[in-house]
């Protein structure tokens, strides 16, 4: 399959459409995420939410900086607001997928954020 | 009606941890207020805000209170989900905060999709550069911008890319120095993996500000994933028309493709780069005549740095008056750094050029890792300086930095605190400088080895004075006259830390003495038997079994044994190791 | 034309001139050790270092160019006290062995060591553990003496394309080696010994054979021989104290007679054999078998070394004609010895040669035991006899000329030429064209196959017919001739060249890698005009005139080409697959 060239309309109706995203859970995966354990991580959220049922979207993103708290999962769920979790070994994941996907429940002492603008 | 959700962060000034109590007691005036299941108030682990007391962030919101008791909590519950009175007092702003431009999209898109990229506003710069703007126009813009090379020098982009514009051969190469090395520094593999588009985008716009045909990732082979982000990004790009011929239906045709470097720090260095992708030994060559005259296959060339890259695209899309508008008179623009050491949250920041190293290690690492007291930072990585406590204020730019003695570097930004030994830190610097010394030029090859043999004999404590002053000539040497950056800069660190912390050189050289009881040769361990309460946490701990006894007859340190690594002397609870 | 200021003094030189020369220009003589007139400069030792007004970094004189207006100081406290800390440096990494070292006083660190008045050691000794590499039996390398200033490593890989060195390992572990932790004998070496003659220091040098000819001439049952090259009369004299290009050929004899030589003869008249055969085989294979050409030259061993490892494809184009003084070799133990009634085996001859790559010529095949014993049983290069001269104290200077013996001594000045570049060619078309057409050339010197650049082409008219020729010296210029040839085969064309020259040392033998050290393009000139005046000066100028050369195929050879002639005269090639590149 040939994918059609780009064109000027295009790129600049791409960056308009930004259609609101659905739910999702993005693990950072980057190699110092790698080195902390993410790919685990990720396969832990992947396993579980098939084995549950639970429909969500589980994508990688890049480092997202607080390399203290490798592995680091941005979850946009259930209503409430994005939050990032760090240190997300596979028991920490356990839990965000049991309380926060499966119940709308934040998962106590797992939040980290930086202050930033962009 | 969707929750409020609130987050608590307990009050860091604080040994022990409240913000349980803090949690069950703010539930519970909730409960009284009856409005507890309006709200899902959680313990978040960092909010990044520290020594503020308990800080309460309004998620729903997005405000920050800092600063509250727990008699405030009524109040605040009543103030913000009442309506009743105001907290507005608590209200709390971070002074001090990071700006992302580089690390936009770093964390936040899916690396290996371009349509991700695209629906971030990606390669609308390219489309508005190849079909509004000439490659002047293009250049001017950068200009504006003020923007200067990441890579460590901090040379004017524009005027590197006006250079090989300007040149008469029309042959020109673009190069993207993805050969990070630094120790401690990870900014660009970072940016590699997290925002690869951003500097594909980056370098095709460079190509097309010079006119050049063809563009090289240079990216060095311990970064697997980067480069496989890379490639990927270059593909799709291919395949949605934004490389190869007539891109976007201009006129402009440009081709990238990937080259690995073989681990060598000194390929990093722009002129050994060329000849490592021209197949050669990566050794530096004279300048001048320099890359953007006469680069890769003597063509000009220009080479530039990962972080300088991807802020490319951002620039001709919002104009180079709005990145000179941040940062200060001569240093635009934001700067990221991994930051590590002994600091509590380590890891990779961008902030605005003129921001303080105190605001950057206070502000927002979150200051010194267990609370101990700060010696240094070392800024430029083995290029570099350490800069001593009391100049803690310097902001960080191009200028400044170089004022104190050291230099911005590509962004390794470390903290060292007592524990750190001033002959020590160098030593590792400059060690490592002389394993990556290609050899080429013989100040930088003999004369780093010669000086590392000598801060070596220091550690040892058998210095002597006439040492520090061989070593200042061999500096002096290596400066002026080794070919590259590597070897003029490899005795930065032992410089700054010999001006700054003469007297712990002093104590080296003289007293047989290392304060940190890092140089081991030095260090004697033994236990005082006057404070020793017979535990046997050093016996069992010691990972060589260099401490026996018994508990009649008291414990003792076996100095032959011994592999100095001070496990006793970090666990004793009573201070009955003695370290001298 | 751009005008700067080097020390307050106003200089104009041309656009690109580096610093390192613009100095020059106002007596101003800025110390390097790196740096050398056949090489771009490499800017690898960091003595060259000048201040620019205005620049805060020093400049590197050798490899920077001059701007316009710059304002260049080359010496003062500060730049003289960093030189004399780099020197320190390298001297820290270098054993002080100067009084036994080959280089005493012709070591370039040696003499700037001297100069910056280095009284002391400043840095304890950096003992490198590094192999010794004389396996070659040509050239010794002792890597500990090495400052790796990369002079031999540019020779080797740009100036003669053999990449048989280049650098291993990096930092203070970096040394100049084959790659792969070979020896040099197993490498691709030529033996050409460039390397050796660019060598700042004594770290690459010629493997020492005076110690096996000082005992020859002690021992009273062996009849030594002598012979001497074409260019090593006019470059000795660097060393004992001549003008560049003095022709000492006489001086020359004499001195072997004093050293204890019993018969004194000349590679001239080697040459002169080679002409008629070699010319003879072009003769044959121009009128006869054309086909077959080019005809390449072969007296050149490195040339020929090259050709077995790399040039497979050339091998039927070579000559078989051997090298000049394997001719006089073999003769001396066969022609002369039957002559003089000496027992062959106990002739033993001594070649003196500019040119390592000989070292290991006198034992590379078969043919070269043509006599039935080895026919050249030594071979010293011009630096070696410049030492057994001076150690066995004879007054050079004061010492009258005498002639070489007969029968393998006299020469033509077609035979002389053979040392530069260019002088095989133009000595082999003097003689074809004769063979050819029976009559003399109109002009005997043929200016367009004369001169240092690196790929010369000519033709001449031969009844009729173009002989088109070209000369190749330095082997970083072969490339260019052979590919056109391949080429030419290729497609099936008429070949571009019908006679090939090819010398491995620029300039030919007079800057061969076993003549006096500092060799420059200036001294290369002054020794070719000296052969050249000595073929002026000879009474004969064609190689086939040569009377005694008559006379030993009258009496011994009979034709060229013909039996004796191939036995002796002629070898076979070998091909070594495992060199690729």
């Amino acid at each position: 399959m040939k994918t059609k060239k780009l064109t000027k309309e295009d790129i600049l109706n791409a960056c308009k459409a930004t259609a609101p995203k659905g739910d999702y859970v993005k693990v950072g995966i980057s190699t110092c995420g790698v080195a902390a354990g993410a790919q685990d991580t990720f396969n832990v959220f992947v396993e579980e939410t098939k084995r549950l049922g639970i429909k969500i979207d589980i994508t990688k993103c890049g480092c997202i900086g607080m390399c203290y708290a490798e592995p680091l999962v941005e979850v946009s769920a259930g209503g409430l607001p994005t939050v990032t979790y760090g240190k997300v070994d596979k028991n920490i994941a356990q839990e965000i997928i049991q309380e926060h996907l499966a119940h709308g429940r934040l998962v106590d002492d797992a939040i980290f954020e930086m202050p930033m603008n962009r | 009606m969707s929750k409020q959700t609130i987050f608590l962060l307990r009050d860091t000034s604080l040994t022990q941890d409240k913000t349980r109590d803090f949690q069950i007691l703010f539930l519970k005036v909730a409960r009284d207020l009856g409005i507890e299941d309006s709200i899902q108030a959680v313990r978040a682990s960092d909010l990044g805000i520290y020594d503020k007391g308990y800080v309460i962030k309004d998620l729903t919101n997005e405000v920050i209170y800092a600063n509250l008791q727990e008699s405030d909590i009524e109040k605040f519950l009543k103030a913000t989900l009442m309506g009743e009175g105001s907290v507005d007092e608590f209200k709390y702003t971070p002074d001090k905060c990071q700006l992302r431009i580089v690390l936009r999209n770093c964390g936040v898109i899916d690396p290996e999709s371009i349509d991700e990229y695209m629906a971030h506003e990606g390669y609308c710069a390219l489309a508005k550069a190849l079909t509004e703007m000439t490659p002047e126009k293009v250049i001017e813009e950068m200009k504006k911008s003020g923007l200067r090379g990441r890579g460590g020098a901090g040379f004017p982009t524009w005027m590197k890319w006006s250079f090989a514009r300007n040149s008469l051969d029309e042959t020109r190469f673009v190069v993207c120095n993805g050969d990070e090395g630094d120790p401690g520094a990870y900014m660009d593999r970072s940016i590699l993996e997290g925002d690869p588009h951003a500097i594909v985008e980056g370098m095709i716009l460079a190509g097309y500000a010079i006119g050049a045909q063809r563009g090289f990732f240079y990216i060095r082979a311990e970064y697997p994933l980067a480069i496989k982000r890379i490639e990927k990004a270059i593909a799709q790009a291919y395949e949605r028309g934004l490389l190869g011929e007539n891109i976007l239906g201009s006129d402009f045709s440009y081709e990238l493709e990937v080259r690995l470097g073989a681990g060598a720090f000194v390929c990093g260095e722009e002129t050994a780069l060329i000849e490592s992708i021209e197949g050669k030994r990566g050794m530096p060559r004279s300048r001048p005549p320099f890359p953007a005259d006469k680069g890769l296959w003597n063509h000009p060339t220009i080479i530039n740095n990962v972080e300088t890259l991807a802020a490319i695209a951002q620039i001709i899309n919002r104009g180079g008056e709005w990145l000179a508008r941040i940062g200060t008179e001569k240093s635009k623009g934001t700067k990221v750094f991994a930051i590590t050491g002994k600091v509590k949250n380590s890891g990779l920041i961008e902030i605005p050029m003129g921001m303080t190293i105190s605001e950057i290690v206070y502000g927002i690492a979150g200051g010194v890792l267990g609370g101990q007291k700060l010696m240094a930072v070392q800024t430029g990585g083995p290029s570099g300086g350490v800069i001593p406590e009391h100049l803690i204020n310097t902001p960080v730019s191009y200028e400044h930095l170089a004022e104190v003695g050291s230099i911005m570097g590509s962004g390794g930004l470390i903290v060292m605190d007592e524990d750190d030994c001033m002959v020590d830190i160098p030593r590792f610097y400059l060690r490592f400088c002389v394993e990556e010394s290609c050899g080429k030029c013989a100040p930088c090859r003999i004369g780093g080895y010669q000086m590392l043999k000598i801060i070596d004999r220091i550690a040892e404590g058998k210095g002597v004075e006439a040492d520090l002053e061989k070593m200042k000539r061999i500096a002096e040497g290596m400066q002026k006259a080794s070919l590259c950056a590597l070897g003029q800069t490899a005795p930065n660190p032992v410089m700054s830390t010999m001006k700054y912390f003469a007297e712990e050189y002093r104590q080296h050289v003289q007293d047989k003495k290392c304060r940190a009881g890092k140089c081991t040769k030095m260090v004697q361990y033994s236990i005082d038997q006057a404070k020793c309460k017979k535990c046997k946490l050093c016996v069992v701990n010691c990972p060589v079994g260099a401490i026996s006894g018994s508990r009649e007859e008291g414990y003792v340190v076996d100095q032959v044994k011994c592999i100095k690594c001070g496990t006793c002397y970090e666990v004793c609870k009573f201070n009955a190791i003695v370290r001298k | 034309m751009i005008t700067a200021r080097i020390n307050g003094i106003t200089v104009k030189v041309p656009v690109g001139t580096t610093i390192l020369e613009a100095a020059k220009k106002v007596q101003v003589k800025i110390p390097t050790l790196c740096a050398h007139p056949d090489l771009q400069s490499r800017s690898s030792c960091g003595i060259c270092i000048v201040k620019a007004k205005g620049m805060n970094k020093m400049l590197r004189a050798c490899c920077t160019p001059i701007e316009k207006d710059m304002d260049i100081t080359t010496h003062d406290a500060e730049i003289v006290e960093i030189r004399r800390t780099v020197i320190e440096l390298l001297l820290s990494k270098h054993p002080n062995e100067c009084l036994t070292c080959t280089r005493n006083h012709t070591c370039e660190l040696q003499q700037l060591a001297a100069d910056f008045g280095i009284l002391r050691e400043s840095f304890p000794q950096i003992e490198p553990k590094v192999p010794y590499d004389d396996s070659t039996g040509a050239i010794a390398v002792d890597r500990r003496k090495c400052i790796l200033c990369g002079r031999c490593v540019d020779v080797c890989q740009i100036m003669q394309n053999v990449w048989a060195l280049s650098f291993l390992e990096r930092g203070i572990d970096a040394r100049v080696a084959p790659a792969g932790e070979i020896t040099l004998e197993e490498s691709p070496c030529i033996r050409c010994g460039q390397c050796s003659a660019h060598c700042p220091t004594g770290a690459i040098v010629e493997h020492d054979d005076t110690p096996k000819v000082w005992e020859a001439l002690q021992n009273p049952n062996l009849h030594c021989v002598v012979q001497i090259a074409p260019a090593v009369r006019v470059a000795i004299g660097d060393i004992l104290g001549y003008p560049s290009g003095t022709n000492l050929t006489r001086k020359l004899y004499a001195a072997f007679r004093r050293l204890g030589f019993d018969s004194v003869f000349d590679t001239n008249f080697g040459a002169d054999v080679t002409i008629v055969e070699e010319g003879t085989e072009f003769v044959h294979r121009f009128t006869k078998e054309p086909d077959q050409l080019p005809l390449i030259t072969s007296c050149c061993p490195a040339w020929v070394d090259f050709m077995e490892k790399y040039h497979h494809d050339v091998v039927p184009h070579f000559s078989s004609c051997k090298s000049p003084h394997q001719i006089v070799g073999a003769l001396a133990k066969t022609f002369y010895a039957k002559k003089r009634r000496h027992d062959p085996e106990k002739i033993f001859v001594v070649s003196i040669m500019p040119c390592t790559a000989k070292k290991h010529e006198i034992t590379r095949s078969k043919e070269m035991y043509s006599s039935g014993c080895q026919d050249v049983d030594i071979v010293i290069t011009t630096r070696e006899l410049a030492r057994m001269i001076k150690q066995s104290g004879i007054d050079f200077d004061a010492l009258v000329g005498e002639d070489a013996d007969s029968v393998l001594g006299e020469y033509t000045g077609a035979g002389t030429i053979f040392g530069v570049t260019g002088g095989v060619m133009e000595a082999a078309l003097r003689t074809a064209y004769y063979a050819i057409t029976g009559g003399k050339l109109a002009n005997i010197e043929f200016d367009n196959v004369r001169g240092f650049d690196g790929v010369k082409e000519g033709a001449i008219q031969v009844q009729g017919k173009t002989v088109k020729v070209a000369v190749a010296h330095g082997i970083g210029n072969v490339e260019y001739v052979l590919n056109r040839v391949v080429e030419a085969k290729r497609k099936g064309e008429e070949p571009p060249y019908h006679f090939i020259e090819v010398m491995a040392c620029p300039g030919g033998c007079i800057g061969g890698g076993g003549q006096p050290y500092g060799i420059t393009n200036e001294i290369r000139a002054a020794r070719a005009a000296g052969l050249y005046e000595d073929d002026r000066d000879c009474a004969i100028r064609y190689s086939h005139e040569n009377p005694s050369l008559k006379a030993l195929y009258e009496e011994y050879i009979g034709e060229p080409l013909g039996n004796r002639a191939h036995s002796l005269f002629h070898t076979e090639y070998t091909t070594y697959s495992e060199y690729k590149r």
